[in-house]
């Protein structure tokens, strides 16, 4: 394991959207477990454009967040900012209107960008509610385990 | 150009919201009608049946943005109802988390979201390449805000240390020491924030109104105060809000507008600066007067140099806070409190403008009726008297320079939109 491969590990979306809060969700059950101390798990709720500061000096960051793909609910998509087409709308009229691949652009942008791994899952039920759908809670255990085997990858000194 | 129309695209991602439309013919305006805002009765309806101690966690995830705002008037709004007073202690913490609070979100929207409209780049990506080291002060000055919430709120993103009656760990003194000399050491950075904004050319548009805001004798009100209306100069306590905050539905729009003295008003930085200006820091006087903000002032756009303002203010008041915090010394006050049955408001200065929060609570401490008004709701009637003014002066430009200024107008009022989602909606490259 190599201490100095910082990894930061962030749930983001709102828990009071059902399953677009279900990287919180995740992160709050990635809490019980136990990570050697490279490793940093954050609840990034809707924090936007202050998510850039959680990702500080991190050698590689996963975000986990709700992600529209037209697949089955529960599906579950990693992949990386360049994977996807990326068209950003030039006017904004506020803040609290930015998303998770804006924050991503900021910082490869600012030319301190980490290695950027995206768990995406797919919602079922976006609606005004605390509680997820079925089956995104039944998708959670698999969730943890994508996000485990990719972080255990990385903290694996290779075999010389 | 006599006939104009323009359907200002789609800005939120919640569809069949955010729409602003603007129809003129044989130069008269036939149609302007703008909806931005998600309406908060959804919310209230998840804290209704909620424990009274359950209440803040669900509001502070209302925004990202603002959540110290949210968190901390539901409190009020908690506190009161059970007739309890907070301590110095606390109010001061609170009022420091608070300062951290508008500085970053000022921070954020003027370098970011402001700023691109005077270098024409369209957003923020665009200023990176010539203006790189501009966005990079107002990354820095979002950084040092964002850990000074850390320190006070346990976590800059919907801080979790801010409790009913107290907080639930103290920052150590040697801590807020440290991050006073940060904040000090800043001041350059504030002062060059200052002749960058001083430096941009603001449109020249007055329309005067009646401006809302928080207010108290011997502080510029952020934490609390009375409301007053520059109309009459009258004040009112908190707690007879809807005297002061009449809220009505218009037919195009699914959020509330609201109206008071007048069939509009503003709240935010302009109206606080035009209700309050006696009560700023000195220094913060001094940066109004530098960009040419004079007191009082009628043009919308230079809300933003209100908030360049504001955050100046809240530079030295968060070294004042600091100071009477370390002088007085840091208790553990972690209580319980309650329950009771009651009726509270709360009422605080959000970055954008005044927030209420009010809750009735029944003997077991259970939520029994929740009302939320949230600023931009309280400044849409008057974003579109503005753009109802406005809109006839521009006629003689064409369309482009036209939607630039009326985005221009709607960016300056800094508005709270869409901040309940974020959904990410992605397709791949190589399918």
């Amino acid at each position: 394991m190599s201490e100095n491969n910082k990894i930061v590990i962030i749930g983001i979306g709102n828990v009071l959207l059902m399953d677009e809060g279900i990287g919180i969700h995740v992160v709050d059950e990635l809490e019980k477990h136990k990570f050697p101390q490279n490793v940093t798990l954050y609840d990034g709720g809707t924090g936007g454009f202050k998510l850039i500061d959680l990702m500080d000096g991190a050698n590689t960051v996963f975000f986990i967040d709700a992600v529209e793909t037209g697949k089955p609910p529960g599906t579950i998509i990693t992949f990386k900012s360049g994977d996807v087409r990326t068209n950003y709308r030039k006017k904004r009229y506020s803040l609290h209107d930015t998303d998770l691949l804006e924050v991503i652009k900021m910082v490869e942008l600012l030319e301190f960008s980490p290695d950027i791994v995206i768990v995406g899952v797919q919602p079922k039920t976006i609606n005004y509610g605390t509680t997820l759908s079925q089956e995104l809670k039944d998708s959670i255990p698999d969730i943890i385990n994508t996000v485990l085997k990719s972080v255990e990858k990385l903290c694996t000194v290779p075999s010389v | 150009m006599h006939d104009f129309h323009a359907d200002i695209e789609h800005i939120t991602r919640v569809e069949g919201h955010g729409n602003i439309v603007i129809d003129v013919k044989g130069g008269k305006i036939r149609t302007l009608r703008m909806d931005i805002v998600e309406s908060p009765r959804f919310f209230e309806a998840m804290a209704l049946g909620r424990t009274y101690s359950e209440v803040a966690h669900i509001t502070s995830r209302i925004c990202g943005i603002c959540a110290v705002t949210h968190t901390t008037t539901s409190i009020k709004a908690i506190e009161s109802a059970l007739d309890f007073n907070p301590s110095v202690q606390t109010i001061k913490l609170r009022k420091l988390l608070l300062n951290a609070e508008f500085i970053q979100s000022h921070i954020l929207h003027l370098y970011f979201l402001a700023a691109p409209d005077f270098f024409g780049t369209g957003s923020v990506f665009g200023m990176v390449g010539d203006n790189k080291e501009d966005v990079l002060r107002g990354m820095r000055l979002k950084t040092l805000a964002n850990e000074l919430c850390a320190l006070v709120g346990g976590r800059h993103i919907h801080p979790i240390t801010l409790k009913i009656g107290c907080f639930s760990k103290n920052p150590e003194p040697r801590e807020l020491s440290d991050f006073k000399k940060r904040i000090e050491d800043s001041r350059d950075e504030m002062d060059e924030t200052v002749k960058f904004f001083k430096n941009l050319k603001i449109p020249e548009f007055e329309r005067e109104t009646e401006y809302i805001s928080l207010t108290q004798p011997d502080e510029y009100a952020l934490y609390d105060g009375k409301i007053k209306s520059s109309d009459s100069g009258e004040e009112i306590e908190t707690s007879d809000y809807l005297d002061r905050v009449r809220e009505f539905m218009v037919t195009h729009s699914t959020a509330k507008h609201a109206k008071s003295k007048r069939d509009s008003y503003m709240v935010g930085a302009l109206a606080r600066f035009n209700n309050n200006y006696d009560q700023l820091h000195p220094k913060a006087k001094e940066s109004a007067m530098e960009m040419g903000l004079r007191h009082p002032c009628y043009n919308p756009y230079m809300n933003n140099i209100a908030q360049v303002v504001e955050t100046v203010h809240c530079f030295e008041e968060s070294i004042c806070l600091i100071d009477d915090l370390i002088s007085a010394g840091l208790k553990d006050e972690k209580r319980e409190i309650g329950p009771k049955k009651g009726r509270g408001v709360g009422a605080t200065e959000a970055p954008r403008g005044t927030l209420y929060h009010e809750h009735k609570l029944d003997e077991t401490g259970k939520v029994t009726y929740a009302n939320y008004i949230i600023p931009t709701a309280q400044n849409l009637a008057n974003i579109e008297n503005d753009l109802l003014s406005i809109v006839p002066t521009l006629l003689n430009k064409q369309k482009e320079e036209i939607i630039v200024d009326i985005e221009m107008l709607v960016r300056a009022y800094d508005p709270c939109i869409s901040c309940a989602t974020h959904l990410m909606k992605v397709e791949f490259v190589n399918e």
